[in-house]
C-alpha cells in the first residue's frame, strides 16, 4: 500500500489531470464573473496538457512527440483566451456587465 | 389449327389490352363516341372468337388432345409460379361458350345501355371481364386460378355495383364481394394447404400449384399420403371456392343481390359464365375429389339442397329478375350434383344447355324491363305477347329447354336423371324431379304473368335490335340439342312430359286464380323471404355489429384514454423539461456532464459485465 | 524504497496539492484579482509537475505562458471591466451546481474505477505503463523537442503561425467592425 503511494507512477498523474479537470470544470459551472470562467477553463486546458506530457513521459519515452504537441497545445490555449477575451469585452460593451446571469440569450 | 392453340394465350391479352384502351381513351378524353368503343369491344371479342373455335376446332378432331405452355411468373427462392395456358376438351368448350355468349351480350348490350352516362365505362368492365375469365378458363394451376378467380371477382364487383350511386345497388355490391371473399378465402386456404401437403410429404416443390397436366397423378399422391380428415378438409377448403363463386348453399344470397347490376351483367355473369366458374373448377379438380365418395356426397348434397332452396324461394317471388336468379341458383345446385353424382362431363353439358338458356331469359328479362319502364314486378306486366311476339316465342323456346322437355335441356336433364338412376341414387332422382317440376312452374308462372292476360303497365317500345339479339342466343339453344349425345330412354321421356304438364297445369290454374289463393302463411314466407336467407345473414352480421360495438367503446374509453394519459404525460414532461431550458451557458453544460456520466457509467457497466461474462465462461 | 523514489514522491504530491488547493481557491475567492493571483500559482505548480516528468522545455512554456502572459491579458480585461457588480457575481448555487457536483463525483469514481479496471484487465500492459520510469536528462529533452519542432513538425509549426496571425488579425477587424458599428 505505502509503496504503492510513493511509487509515482503514470496513474498518479491521470488522477491529478482528472481532479484538475473536474475542478475547472466546476468553477465553470458555477462562477458567476465571467473572467473567472475563463480563468476555470484554463485549469481545464492545463489539467489536459498534464494528461498530455504524463503520457509521454511513461509511455512515449523516446520520440518526445507528447511533448511537442503540449507546446502547441498550451499555445493553442493562449490564443484561445485572448480571442474568448475580446469577445468577452464586446459582450460587455452591449451589456456592461461582467455577471453571466445577465447573458441569457441561448433560450429561443 | 395448332396456330390457334399456340397463341390461344392472346385471348386473354386482347380484351384487357381493349379494356385499357378504352379506360385510358376515355381518360385522356381520346375516345368520345360509343362507336369506337363498340368496335374496339366487338374487335376484340371477335378475335377471341375465332382463336376459341380454331383451338375447339382442334380438340374437336384429336381427342384427348392436351397443351401446355407456361411462363415464369414470380420466382420465390425454390417455388416457381407460372401463368400460360393449359388447354384440353373442357377449356376450349367452356372457352368457345364463354365467348359466344359474351359476344351476344356485348351486342344487346350496345343497344341496351345506349342511352347511359357511363356507357364507356360499361365495356371496359365487360372487357376486362372477358380479360379475366378466359385467364382462369385457360389456367394451367391452381396459382393462376386464384389470381383470375379473384379478378373474376373483382369484375363481378364492379359491375354489380355499376349504378353505385344508388345506395342499395353499392350496399348490393358489397355484400355479394364479401360473401365471395369468404370463400375466396377458404379456397386459398385449400390452395395452400395442398401445396403444403405436396412440399412435406411429396418433396415436389415444380407441383405445389396443382397443374393441371399432372392432376391425376397428383391427385392420387395427395390422396396416398394423407389421412382421411385431412384430405376431405382440403377438399372442402377448395370446394368452398367453387360454392362461393357459384352461389350454393351457405353461402347463396349474394346473387340475389347481385340482381342489382345492369340486365346484360346478369345475363353474362350470373348466369352464364362466371356463376358456372364454380363448376368449371370443380371439374377441374374432379381428379381430385372424385378420390373420396365423401367428398362427392358432400357435393351432391350441397347441389340438391341448394337447389331445392332456390327453386322453392322462386315460386313465389314477384321481382323477374329475382325469379330468374333464384333459378339459376338451382340449375347451379344441379350442376353440383352432376358432379357429385353422375360425372363431369354431364355437368358440362348441363352447364352449357343452362348458359345458352338462361342467358337468353336474361336477354327477354332485360327488353321486358325495359318495355316496362324499368318496373321490375311481374304483377304490373302482362300481355307482353302481343306487343313483344318474338321475345314470347323466344322466351318459350327457352323455358321450354330449360324445363328439360324439348332442345338442349332436355338431353342434359335426361342425362342427369338417368344417371342417378343408374347409380342407384333414388333419392336424389326424385328431389331432381321435385325440382324440376317447381322449374317448369316458376318458369311458366312468369311467362304467365309477363306474356299473357290484360297490359297493366306503362308500355314503351324497345329498340329491335334488342329484340332480335336474343334469336341468336335461342339457335343455339335449339342448335346444341342436335350436337349433344343422345339417349333416348322412352319411359324417362314419358315420365318428363309428365312432369312437365303437370307443372304447367298448377301454374295455370295457380295464374288463373291468382286473386283468389290464399296465402299459406309460413310456407308462403319460407318461399317469399327465400328461408329467410337474408334474415340470418343479418343475424350473423348483427352479431357481428354486436361485437363492432363493444370494440368501438373499448377503443372510445380504454384507448383514447390510455392516448390522452399519454399526451398528458408528454405534455407534464414538456412542462418539466421546458424548465431545464434557463438559456445559461453553465446549465448546458452541467446537463452534458451528466450526460456524460450516464453515458459513460453505462458503457462502463456492459463493458465489465461482458468482460465478466466471459471470465467466468 | 530509494531516495529518488522518495524525492520525486514529494515533488509531485506537494506540486499537485498546491494546485488543487489554489485552484479550489480560484474558485471560492470572493474577488477577481485574488482568484486571478491563486490561479497563477496553480500554474507555476502545473510547471513544476512538468518539471518532475522531464518535460523542462514544456514547463518553460507553461510558466511564460500560463504563468506571465495570460494573466497580463486577464488582468487588462478585469481592468476594463471592473465595476462594483464584481463583487456581487460571485459563485451561483441554482440547481446546477448540484446536478454538477454529483454527476463530477460520480465521474470522477467512474473514472478511477475504469482506470483500475484497466489495470486489472491488461496486467502486462498496466506494468508497461506504470513500471517504466523515464530516464530522460535536460539536455536530451530540448534537443528532441527542437529537433521535433523545427525538423519532424516544421510545416506544423508553419501552419499554427500562420493560424494564431489569422486569429490576431480576425480579432482585430471584429474590434473594428464593432466599434464602427457603435458609432452609428
Amino acid at each position: 500500500m505505502l509503496n504503492n503511494i510513493f511509487n509515482i507512477g503514470l496513474f498518479h498523474y491521470l488522477i491529478l489531470a482528472m481532479v484538475l479537470f473536474f475542478i475547472g470544470a466546476f468553477g465553470v459551472i458555477i462562477s458567476k464573473n465571467i473572467i473567472k470562467i475563463l480563468i476555470c477553463l484554463e485549469f481545464m486546458l492545463t489539467a489536459v496538457n498534464i494528461n498530455f506530457i504524463a503520457f509521454a513521459a511513461f509511455v512515449d519515452s523516446v520520440k518526445v512527440n507528447g511533448f511537442i504537441f503540449s507546446i502547441f497545445y498550451t499555445a493553442i490555449g493562449a490564443v484561445e483566451i485572448a480571442v474568448a477575451l475580446v469577445i468577452f469585452y464586446l459582450m460587455y460593451r452591449e451589456k456592461k456587465s461582467i455577471n453571466i446571469e445577465n447573458y441569457k440569450e441561448l433560450n429561443g | 389449327m395448332s396456330f390457334f392453340v399456340e397463341n390461344l394465350y392472346t385471348v386473354i391479352l386482347i380484351p384487357f389490352w381493349a379494356a385499357l384502351l378504352i379506360l385510358l381513351g376515355k381518360l385522356f378524353a381520346v375516345i368520345s363516341s360509343k362507336k369506337v368503343v363498340n368496335i374496339i369491344t366487338f374487335l376484340s371479342t371477335i378475335y377471341c372468337l375465332f382463336f376459341a373455335i380454331g383451338a375447339f376446332t382442334k380438340t374437336l378432331v384429336e381427342k384427348g388432345f392436351v397443351y401446355e405452355n407456361v411462363i415464369p411468373f414470380l420466382t420465390v427462392s425454390k417455388f416457381n409460379f407460372t401463368l400460360g395456358m393449359y388447354i384440353d376438351g373442357v377449356t376450349t368448350w367452356f372457352l368457345l361458350l364463354a365467348v359466344i355468349i359474351s359476344l351476344i351480350v356485348q351486342i344487346y348490350s350496345m343497344a341496351y345501355m345506349r342511352d347511359d352516362l357511363s356507357y364507356v365505362r360499361f365495356f371496359a368492365y365487360l372487357n376486362l371481364f372477358n380479360f379475366s375469365m378466359f385467364g382462369l378458363i385457360l389456367a394451367p394451376n391452381m396459382f393462376q386460378i386464384y389470381v383470375f378467380w379473384e379478378l373474376v371477382g373483382v369484375t363481378s364487383y364492379l359491375l354489380i355495383g355499376f349504378w353505385y350511386k344508388n345506395r342499395s345497388v353499392s350496399d348490393a355490391a358489397k355484400r355479394a364481394f364479401i360473401i365471395n371473399r369468404i370463400g375466396d378465402f377458404a379456397f386459398l386456404a385449400g390452395i395452400v394447404l395442398s401445396a403444403y401437403i405436396i412440399l412435406a410429404n411429396l418433396g415436389n416443390v415444380s407441383s405445389i400449384t396443382l397443374p393441371f397436366v399432372e392432376m391425376p397423378s397428383i391427385s392420387a399422391q395427395i390422396y396416398g399420403c394423407t389421412s382421411d380428415g385431412i384430405f376431405i378438409l382440403t377438399c372442402i377448403l377448395l370446394l368452398f371456392g367453387s360454392i362461393a363463386k357459384s352461389a350454393q348453399f351457405p353461402l347463396h344470397t349474394w346473387l340475389i343481390d347481385a340482381m342489382k347490376g345492369p340486365t346484360p351483367v346478369s345475363a353474362l355473369i350470373h348466369s352464364a359464365t362466371m356463376v358456372a366458374a364454380g363448376v368449371f373448377l370443380l371439374i377441374r379438380l374432379y381428379p381430385l375429389y372424385s378420390l373420396s365418395n365423401i367428398i362427392l356426397n358432400i357435393i351432391s348434397i350441397i347441389g340438391i339442397v341448394t337447389a331445392l332452396i332456390c327453386s322453392y324461394s322462386a315460386l313465389t317471388q314477384t321481382d323477374i329478375k329475382k325469379i330468374l336468379a333464384y333459378s339459376t341458383n338451382a340449375q347451379l345446385g344441379l350442376m353440383f350434383l352432376a358432379v357429385g353424382s353422375c360425372s363431369a362431363t354431364i355437368s358440362l353439358l348441363h352447364l352449357t344447355s343452362h348458359a345458352f338458356a338462361k342467358a337468353l331469359l336474361f336477354l327477354i328479362a332485360g327488353t321486358v324491363i325495359l318495355a316496362m319502364n324499368s318496373n321490375q314486378d311481374i304483377r304490373f306486366a302482362g300481355g307482353l305477347r302481343r306487343k313483344l311476339p318474338v321475345c314470347a316465342y323466344t322466351y318459350l323456346v327457352g323455358i321450354i329447354s330449360l324445363s328439360g322437355l324439348l332442345f338442349s335441356g332436355y338431353t342434359s336433364k335426361e342425362m342427369i336423371f338417368s344417371s342417378l338412376i343408374q347409380q342407384n341414387h333414388y333419392i336424389f332422382a326424385i328431389l331432381f324431379e321435385v325440382v324440376a317440376f317447381m322449374t317448369v312452374y316458376y318458369l311458366f308462372r312468369l311467362y304467365f304473368y309477363t306474356f299473357e292476360g290484360e297490359l297493366v303497365s306503362d308500355y314503351k317500345e324497345p329498340k329491335n335490335h334488342l329484340v332480335y339479339t336474343p334469336i341468336l342466343l335461342a339457335f343455339f339453344v335449339v342448335g346444341l340439342w342436335f350436337v349433344f349425345p343422345k339417349s333416348a330412354n322412352l319411359l324417362i321421356i314419358l315420365f318428363n312430359i309428365v312432369i312437365f304438364v303437370l307443372a304447367l297445369i298448377t301454374s295455370y290454374i295457380a295464374y288463373r286464380f291468382r286473386n283468389n289463393i290464399k296465402k299459406v302463411p309460413l310456407f308462403y314466407d319460407l318461399s317469399y323471404r327465400a328461408f329467410f336467407a337474408d334474415d340470418v345473414n343479418n343475424f350473423i352480421s348483427n352479431i357481428y355489429c354486436c361485437l363492432v360495438k363493444i370494440l368501438s367503446y373499448i377503443e372510445k374509453y380504454i384507448c383514447e384514454g390510455l392516448s390522452y394519459i399519454l399526451s398528458l404525460c408528454v405534455r407534464i414532461s414538456a412542462f418539466i423539461f421546458s424548465k431545464f431550458q434557463t438559456g445559461n451557458v453553465q446549465s448546458y453544460l452541467s446537463y452534458s456532464l451528466l450526460i456524460m456520466m450516464f453515458s459513460f457509467g453505462g458503457l462502463l457497466l456492459v463493458y465489465s459485465l461482458v468482460i465478466y461474462f466471459s471470465e467466468v465462461q | 524504497m530509494n531516495e529518488a523514489e522518495i524525492i520525486k514522491s514529494i515533488t509531485f504530491y506537494g506540486f499537485s496539492l498546491l494546485i488543487l488547493i489554489f485552484a479550489i481557491l480560484t474558485i471560492f475567492a470572493n474577488r477577481i484579482l485574488y482568484s486571478l493571483l491563486y490561479a497563477v500559482i496553480a500554474f507555476f505548480c502545473a510547471g513544476g509537475i512538468f518539471f518532475s516528468l522531464g518535460a523542462d522545455y514544456n514547463a518553460v512554456v507553461q510558466i511564460m505562458i500560463y504563468g506571465v502572459a495570460v494573466p497580463v491579458i486577464f488582468l487588462f480585461a478585469i481592468m476594463f471591466t471592473s465595476k462594483k457588480e464584481g463583487k456581487t457575481a460571485y459563485l451561483s448555487y441554482a440547481p446546477r451546481f448540484f446536478i454538477s457536483f454529483i454527476s463530477i463525483f460520480l465521474l470522477f469514481m467512474l473514472l478511477w474505477y475504469s482506470v483500475k479496471f484497466a489495470v486489472y484487465l491488461n496486467q502486462n500492459s498496466a506494468n508497461y505503463l506504470f513500471a517504466k520510469l523515464s530516464n530522460i536528462t535536460i539536455f536530451d529533452s530540448v534537443f528532441a523537442i527542437s529537433n521535433g519542432l523545427y525538423v519532424n513538425y516544421g510545416l506544423a509549426l508553419f501552419l499554427f503561425a500562420i493560424t494564431v496571425l489569422s486569429v490576431i488579425v480576425g480579432i482585430s477587424v471584429l474590434n473594428v467592425i464593432k466599434e464602427n458599428k457603435h458609432v452609428k
